[in-house]
């Protein structure tokens, strides 16, 4: 029997076939999850078409709190760490930390595919054309946090590890000083980067503070 | 899509020198003489012969791979023309699709006769070239509509109603957005379509010779015939209502279909014909064009769901990296 009311997931996928009108979706019970497949076709901003990408979206049934896994089949782009996708295809089309963050707040899947998988094979075949991307990239493993948190967070390698212990310790308030060591009360300072991790999964902050220290050395002994 | 720019260039013309319009534009100054004149018949046959397809019509039949035939009489399907000469009939498959255009005698509020005729002229050749394109037999041209048959001997059912339905979902897009467009431009209220298609197989449809000497056709008798007429005054404004037999040949496309009655909340709409001593009821179908559409091998869709011809042919579109630039780096990858 039918559920009586669509599922989120159902009702967003809907909407979202009116911009990707070549995917569709089934239930995978094993998985847990919805599977989308189908043609992503790729145009630019005059409506020059430049090609098209077999994809499947695995999505978590925790939708919209979830970061669906994106995979590309139609085996276009070289499986190379370079091109940001490994060797089954799954594509790395943003920093965990940024899709973890979208996932607390509850994506909305027209705008994931619009604001995140469009764009990745986009700039797919902009590199096949170019042999560049068009835009920035994050480095690849450890080095791309580190540069997410210097880029995205304003915090270099230093003062990200005073920001995660303050965070993982909860010992500063909006009032207190900023724990990047401006001095500065942290609502004037760093508010948004703290308030961003502050919000991600604690183990993971704390994985970043080791590899932090990690890769700032050992402690001198005094 | 842009494959009727040359059509809607053509109405364009026709609205700009229409007499009425310059008087609406300009001033008047007293002693000035007149002398604006509606673009002309001819001017239409220049810029849209009827056997010639346009630019980018050309154009889109080529992506399709399909060769429009202009080799028609109306009245006389080819498969089916031996019958004029003979009092033979044959049972045969065929798809029948009533074509209505609707609304274009708010033209004459505007415009003169000659320019009305060249507008309307422009939107039926429009209509024949498509259908041509796709493969269909313009059977009867009926007002500014049009009376038309997809199938015969060498096409199988499946493909016809898919052609039947491409050519409806095409050509229902060019007048709910092309014309609109224009005509909003224009302040002209809206032209509008409205589509009734159905499929009757072989044991439902007779082809036979109707009329008799030189007024007469080769046309069908059947009850499918009928409906598609029927249902095409049940659709909505540039809408496409089908019938059963239609929805059961497009087993992939399922989901575009759903009973009519579902719209108007009006189970009595959910049967186009009923004969209740056989238990027969025939269910009509609203059809999802926009999505079917959409869903075609030769179109694209950008990430807003606008549609654009993918032309991937000889005379594909330059590839300008620096428009692809905006859309690609928003992407801002990485690998763990």
């Amino acid at each position: 029997m039918k559920p009586r009311h669509k599922s989120a997931f159902a009702r967003d996928f809907s909407s979202a076939i009116d911009n990707f009108p070549k995917l569709k979706y089934e239930l995978d019970e094993k998985r847990k999850s919805w599977i989308i497949t189908g043609e992503l076709d790729i145009c630019d901003l005059v409506g020059t078409y430049w090609g098209t990408f077999d994809i499947r979206v695995f999505v978590p049934q925790n939708y919209p709190h979830c970061v669906p896994i994106v995979q590309e089949v139609s085996t276009l782009i070289r499986r190379d760490a370079d091109w940001h996708i490994d060797e089954n295809g799954i594509c790395c089309i943003d920093i965990g930390h940024r899709l973890t963050h979208m996932a607390r707040m509850g994506i909305n899947l027209t705008d994931f595919l619009t604001q995140k998988v469009y764009p990745f094979f986009a700039n797919q075949l902009f590199k096949m054309s170019e042999g560049v991307y068009a835009g920035e990239e994050y480095q690849h493993y450890f080095a791309g946090v580190v540069q997410f948190y210097s880029e995205d967070l304003a915090l270099d390698g230093k003062q990200a590890i005073s920001m995660l212990e303050a965070i993982l310790s909860q010992t500063v308030g909006r009032n207190g000083k900023c724990p990047c060591g401006s001095l500065q009360k942290l609502k004037n300072c760093h508010l948004t980067s703290f308030s961003f991790l502050k919000g991600m999964d604690r183990d993971l902050l704390k994985q970043d503070l080791t590899s932090f220290k990690a890769l700032a050395g050992p402690k001198k002994i005094i | 899509m842009e494959i009727y720019t040359d059509y809607v260039d053509t109405i364009k013309a026709a609205i700009k020198a229409d007499p009425n319009t310059h008087a609406i534009n300009e001033s008047y100054r007293p002693g000035e003489h007149r002398s604006a004149k509606s673009f002309s018949y001819e001017e239409l046959n220049s810029r849209i012969p009827k056997d010639k397809l346009q630019p980018g019509l050309e154009l889109f039949s080529q992506e399709l791979g399909l060769v429009p035939n202009f080799n028609q009489r109306p009245g006389l399907h080819p498969d089916f023309a031996y019958l004029k000469h003979t009092n033979n009939v044959e049972n045969h498959y065929i798809v029948s699709m009533f074509v209505d255009i609707k609304g274009s005698t708010n033209l004459f509020r505007r415009y003169t006769p000659e320019t009305v005729l060249v507008v309307t002229n422009t939107i039926q050749r429009a209509a024949i070239h498509t259908c041509l394109i796709f493969g269909g037999f313009v059977h009867r041209l009926q007002g500014d509509g049009l009376f038309v048959y997809f199938g015969g001997r060498k096409v199988s059912v499946q493909e016809a109603v898919k052609r039947a339905l491409q050519f409806s979902s095409v050509f229902t897009y060019f007048v709910k957005n092309d014309i609109r467009t224009l005509f909003e431009q224009q302040g002209i209220e809206a032209i509008f379509t409205r589509i009734g298609i159905d499929l009757g197989y072989d044991e439902h449809v007779v082809w036979a010779l109707a009329g008799i000497g030189e007024i007469s056709e080769v046309t069908t008798c059947s009850l499918h015939t009928s409906l598609a007429s029927k249902m095409q005054s049940h659709a909505p404004s540039n809408g496409i209502v089908v019938g059963h037999h239609i929805f059961q040949e497009s087993a992939e496309i399922a989901d575009l279909f759903s009973p009519v009655s579902r719209r108007t909340s009006d189970e009595r709409h959910r049967y186009i014909y009923q004969i209740p001593e056989r238990k027969f009821n025939y269910t009509q179908c609203d059809f999802e064009w926009l999505k079917f559409l959409k869903r075609q091998s030769f179109i694209a869709t950008d990430s807003s769901g606008n549609l654009h011809l993918k032309r991937t042919g000889t005379r594909s579109q330059p590839k300008v990296l620096s428009n692809l630039a905006p859309v690609a780096s928003i992407s801002k990858p990485y690998f763990k």
